[in-house]
């Protein structure tokens, strides 16, 4: 089009120098008929359909170049809403990371796990076993089954030799989960020999292979040690594959041992349904139970197959405290945006006048909007933008928080594509949502009352603005409160008393394997010499060996004369002669076991104070029986008699305190202290109390054991303190989380406080200026500023307090370890609300009060 | 100038220049110059009125516009009629003939 324009004014100037002027003048005649190009562009640009196309290009640039001018209220608006944003899409990345996809396994919702259940509650049902897994394989219903057996294996050579988890995986599991390996290939059912045996191969973690090879490719074809069997390492999974272990390996799984149980996993065929395999499978065990009727309850059990995320996954507790999360999150979002929408209030609001003038001059009132809309958006997009990458980097922070229990070892936390959607998408959303009102509202102006000068107090809109300041203290209060809940629970269970006395005390976990200690008379002897050698070491005061509670299983049993609920349990413990004052364990009653007593495994027990309770009749239980399932004694002579099912006789010599081995959540389970020549079992845990550090003698602890038995694998030792910084891990996690959100929800109301409060007085300058020109002190009109932010403030403090206590219930049922909500929480937060919003109010009054009467008067 | 013209002055603009183009396709400056030619140099037409003329009937489909070049090697924009463009150039001349045969009736009577 200029192109056009030029050629005709050329065109005409030389018309003109035909017709006989001069060429300045031939020139200048034919700019003069012309008449401004600019303005005939305009015109002309107008008659044309790309009018709306042009007007949004200058409407945006309009709009950037107003924000560019307020830049203060520009940086102060993109910081809080990136600020929401971020924190916001960082919780979502977590939550999508640890709830929605965990797991890197094939089609997750299509796998189910059988559940087998009693009909009567209590009463256990042993699991699955192999056999049935091979008869599973052949139901109808299912498409593809797989079994895994987690266990230990000891693997060779290096310098210690060390204790790893090797999972037995059946010939089809690596292809029912779906994920390739790395390097090399997977289990697959050419390994196994023709006759059912699996072939010696081996894959490794990732884990695994980085620490042992150094992710050497040419691992693949060596060979490893395991349980004193050489196996070739046929392939590496990837670092988020760890089917029952993170940095172990696989092996292919023995089918000989049809009685030995398993874990079973099924697909289902299409057009099959949960309960119609699990119909098939019950059906397959009333099969079994005919054949072996012992294992299974006599009133019957049930079959229920449950989906594997639901299993497997981040468990309810869990769960349940990431919704929160997400609600608190939410409200901070909330506040933010409020915040935003508060400041284009007030913004719009100091240009009404200009906002008429321009109405005035001819705007239309849909430019206008247009405008004031382009301008929240564009706010929002650099609120969505900076929030995004504030956000990648808050969520490697809170990856580094995370406590392990909260996350499937699978998971990996990173900000995703829908993450970054959803970012988008909620920047864009509330752009929108909180433009769009004060953009309305704006050009409902009244032409006449805006161009008369000034307003005076809470001009229109005052009342709006107020009440978003209002919601703003009230969602604080909620957050400052829920910090405060969260804070009192983690002081309360990283205090606990765990019952015994853990300082300074080294456990290591001895696992005494089937291969080197075949029968509980070796395990025992292997105990009794471990247990004199390690007492002589210097710095030891005393040793132990014992299981704690919760390291084996609970046992079912009986007291004579007593009804007993069925499936009702106590856990059983083994202890040495020393147990007691190793582990600073304090005898409430009776006496313990002594030396002779463990040695030959006499059936004797000490019982801790929750099972004391459980005989109801108010005598002492000391000297009376419990009836367990033990082996027989060692000690010739006489036999106790053994009950119908196997139980004997065990005499109570005395009661000791109670460890609370679960933190505050779960009191002390009912337990009974067994000699470890009575209990049995394969595990040992070796407890050295130490007059320093107790890793200090780690090394001397390992080289003794290393002397006594070379080859023994020792477990990672590990401290009490450590033991109890893993219990404390959740609540200490939501401590943090909560309180980063709460101060962020101060700081956020806070800030609105002060903009409101800052605008009302620019407003109403000249107000005070004529105030203080009649004499009013400067500390009045400072109360003045103040006691209007007061009565916000108060307003929605008591808001927020009101909804606290209802809210505080639900929240309570949902995410244990809260705690009851008490007065001296809300007191507290209230009174840090208080603080801050003092804080907010001071600035502005302070300014007020340096208000010039002189020049207040002279301005607008 | 204004942006609004009185519609009377706009429709007939917009005649004239659909008449200037009847026989042949011309760039701008060469219509303006027709135009005062066959009025006799009674009707000057500003470029400022002209040119969104010009683009009011483009935009209406009346007349299409090709670039080419000039006589003098310029490159310029030529209009020419398009058959919608004939069609309405007969109905307005009708129109017009209608409506000032009415007003000289009006002027004449006393």
């Amino acid at each position: 089009m200029a192109e056009e324009m030029r050629g005709h004014l050329e065109m005409q100037t030389r018309a003109n120098l035909d017709a006989g002027m001069s060429p300045d003048e031939a020139r200048y005649a034919a700019q003069r008929q012309f008449g401004g190009v600019d303005q005939l562009k305009e015109i002309a640009r107008e008659q044309r359909g790309f009018v709306w196309f042009d007007q949004l290009g200058q409407d945006f640039r309009a709009a950037v170049g107003g924000l560019a001018k307020s830049r203060r209220f520009t940086v102060f608006a993109v910081a809080i809403l990136a600020l929401g944003i971020a924190v916001n899409t960082a919780l979502f990345s977590v939550i999508y990371g640890v709830l929605l996809r965990p797991y890197p396994y094939a089609r997750v919702n299509e796998i189910w796990v059988p559940r087998l259940s009693a009909v009567q509650a209590g009463s256990g049902v042993g699991g699955l076993r192999i056999g049935e897994y091979l008869a599973i394989v052949g139901l109808p219903a299912v498409a593809q089954a797989m079994t895994a057996n987690p266990q230990q294996a000891t693997l060779a050579g290096g310098i210690n030799p060390e204790v790893v988890r090797s999972v037995h995986m059946s010939s089809t599991a690596f292809d029912f989960l779906g994920v390739a390996p790395v390097v090399g290939r997977t289990i697959t059912p050419s390994d196994y020999q023709s006759n059912g045996d699996p072939q010696p191969v081996a894959v490794l973690s990732y884990k695994l292979w980085q620490r042992r090879f150094n992710g050497d490719p040419a691992a693949i074809g060596q060979s490893l040690t395991l349980n004193d069997q050489p196996h070739v390492i046929i392939g590496v999974m990837p670092p988020r594959f760890a089917w029952h272990t993170g940095d172990g390996l696989w092996v292919p799984l023995a089918t000989k041992q049809l009685q030995q149980g398993t874990n079973v996993l099924v697909r289902l065929k299409p057009g099959f349904t949960s309960e119609v395999a699990a119909q098939q499978l019950r059906a397959l065990l009333l099969e079994e139970q005919r054949k072996t009727p012992n294992r299974f309850p006599k009133e019957g059990f049930r079959v229920q197959l449950d989906r594997y995320p639901d299993v497997a996954g981040a468990s309810g507790q869990v769960r349940s405290s990431l919704h929160l999360l997400l609600f608190a999150v939410g409200f901070l979002l909330l506040i933010a945006c409020t915040n935003v929408a508060n400041l284009q209030l007030v913004r719009a609001t100091i240009r009404r006048r200009e906002l008429a003038i321009r109405l005035a001059l001819g705007a239309t009132r849909a430019r206008l909007v247009r405008q004031l809309l382009g301008e929240s958006m564009a706010l929002s997009l650099l609120g969505g933008a900076s929030g995004a990458l504030l956000a990648g980097w808050l969520t490697q922070v809170i990856i580094k928080l995370l406590p392990p229990a909260y996350v499937p070892v699978e998971a990996r936390v990173e900000l995703n594509l829908p993450v970054l959607a959803f970012c988008a998408g909620l920047s864009w959303l509330t752009g929108v949502v909180f433009g769009l009102v004060p953009a309305w509202q704006s050009t409902q102006v009244d032409l006449n009352e805006a161009l008369k000068s000034g307003g005076h107090g809470f001009s229109r809109g005052g009342r709006t603005r107020g009440g978003l300041v209002i919601a703003q203290v009230a969602l604080s209060s909620l957050l400052l409160v829920s910090a405060a809940l969260t804070i009192r629970g983690f002081v309360r269970s990283s205090v606990f008393d765990s019952g015994f006395q853990p300082e300074r005390t080294l456990m290591l976990r001895v696992p005494l394997t089937p291969n080197r200690y075949r029968t509980a008379a070796e395990r025992n002897t292997f105990t009794r010499e471990l247990l004199e050698r390690m007492v002589r070491l210097p710095g030891v005061i005393s040793v132990a060996a014992g299981t704690l509670p919760g390291m084996e299983g609970d046992v079912v049993y009986a007291i004579p004369g007593m009804m007993i609920p069925d499936g009702a349990r106590v856990t059983a413990n083994a202890m040495s002669a020393d147990y007691l004052s190793t582990l600073g364990l304090p005898l409430r009653a009776g006496r313990n076991l002594t030396a002779q007593e463990v040695a030959f495994g006499d059936p004797v027990a000490l019982i801790n104070e929750s099972a004391a309770k459980l005989w109801t009749d108010g005598r002492t239980p000391i000297g009376r029986i419990i009836q367990l399932n033990v082996p027989a004694p060692l000690r010739p002579g006489p036999q106790p008699a053994a009950t119908a099912d196997g139980k004997r006789n065990v005499t109570i010599v005395g009661i000791v305190g109670d460890i609370r081995e679960n933190g505050l959540r779960t009191g002390a389970r009912p337990g009974v202290f067994l000699p470890y020549t009575l209990r049995g079992g394969t595990q040992r845990l070796l407890i050295v109390r130490t007059e320093d550090k107790p890793l200090n003698l780690l090394g001397l602890v390992r080289e003794e054991l290393r002397a006594l038995a070379p080859g023994q694998p020792l477990d990672q030792p590990v401290t009490w303190e450590e033991l109890q910084a893993v219990e404390t891990a959740v609540p200490r996690f939501n401590m943090a989380l909560f309180t980063v959100l709460a101060l962020v929800a101060l700081g956020l109301a806070g800030a609105g406080i002060y903009a409101v409060l800052s605008y009302d007085i620019a407003q109403r300058t000249r107000e005070l200026g004529v105030r203080i020109a009649l004499g009013a002190a400067r500390t009045d009109i400072a109360r003045l500023v103040l006691v209007s932010g007061a009565r916000l403030v108060a307003c929605g403090l008591a808001l927020g307090l009101a909804m606290c206590f209802p809210l505080a219930g639900l929240a309570r049922n949902r995410m244990t370890g809260l705690g009851a909500l008490e007065p001296a929480m809300v007191i507290a937060a209230a009174l840090v609300l208080a603080a801050t919003a003092l804080a907010a109010c001071w600035l502005p009054a302070r300014r007020a009060t340096k208000v010039d009467p002189m020049e207040a008067l002279r301005s607008e | 100038m204004a942006k609004e013209k009185p519609d009377l002055l706009q429709g007939t603009l917009d005649l004239l220049v659909l008449k200037a183009l009847q026989l042949e396709p011309m760039h701008g400056f060469g219509i303006s110059v027709r135009i005062r030619q066959m009025s006799d140099e009674v009707l000057q037409v500003e470029q400022g009125s002209l040119y969104p003329a010009l683009y009011r009937l483009e935009e209406q489909g009346w007349i299409k516009a090709e670039w080419g070049v000039s006589d003098n090697n310029r490159k310029a924009r030529f209009y020419q009629l398009t058959a919608a463009g004939r069609k309405q150039l007969n109905a307005e001349t009708e129109n017009w003939e209608r409506i000032s045969a009415a007003i000289n009736l009006v002027l004449k009577g006393t």
